[in-house]
């Protein structure tokens, strides 16, 4: 009894209690959209050069123009284009990311 | 006599406590595991949600990225299509409008991409719409 005297006091139990918690992930601002300027294109042929020049020479006083061939603007279109689905597709991952890292219990 | 009563009551005190002592500490035991279940339950379910909401939204990166591919190829499809130096040269007054307002469509469509970040996700707002 002597021994065992102590053990009958009933002692606290300790718990400990450990959960999953859920982080919280602050979001930035997204960028400002994007503001192009459109700049004009001449087309032209050996049909209407000196319409053109003339045309040149009027909207902006002198004769000086800077000058792309016809595959070369395609490449620029192909250019815009790879940009555009570049920004797309990041856009994609962004939306991805937010999702993902969106507390959806809040 | 009564001490033999005393002996056998004193045993049956000891016994008792003993076994009490014993049910307690496997409660206390039982209770723990019981809370650990639980709490492997909840890491489970929650692994579970998180991947399958990635696995989820993955599919529809992919969608949306096969998507943008097919929009870009269809529009350089244009240039396949059409001899433009042919035209140019040909009609050269005709074209040039036509250049210029597929310059301005596109670079409209990229300024249209840019602000509707937060369409793209059923109900998700990235961005407060300024307009």
């Amino acid at each position: 009894m002597m021994v065992c005297s102590c053990s009958l006091i009933p002692s606290k139990q300790v718990e400990v209690i450990s959960k999953p918690i859920q982080r919280t992930i602050v979001q930035p601002v997204m960028p400002r959209e994007i503001d192009l300027k459109d700049p004009y294109w001449y087309v032209v042929s050996d049909k209407n050069i000196e319409e053109f020049l003339e045309r040149i020479e009027k909207e902006h006083g002198q004769v000086v123009f800077v000058s792309m061939s016809v595959p070369d603007y395609e490449l620029m279109a192909y250019n815009m284009q790879e940009l555009k689905r570049y920004i797309n597709e990041l856009k994609e991952v962004v939306v991805y990311y937010k999702k993902v890292t969106t507390n959806t219990e809040e | 006599m009564s001490k033999i009563l005393i002996g056998i009551i004193s045993v049956l005190v000891l016994s008792s406590y003993l076994l009490w002592n014993e049910n307690s500490k496997l409660s206390s035991l039982n209770q723990a595991f019981e809370l650990r279940s639980q709490e492997q339950k909840q890491t489970i379910e929650s692994l579970q949600n998180d991947f399958s909401l990635q696995t989820s939204s993955l599919l529809d990166l992919q969608s949306r990225n096969q998507e943008i591919q097919k929009e870009m190829s269809r529009y350089l499809d244009i240039f396949k299509r059409h001899n433009l130096s042919k035209l140019a040269y040909a009609k050269p007054g005709l074209i040039e409008p036509r250049v210029n307002k597929g310059t301005k469509d596109v670079f409209d469509s990229i300024e249209e991409d840019s602000r509707n970040i937060d369409s793209l996700d059923d109900g998700l707002q990235l961005q407060p719409d300024t307009k």
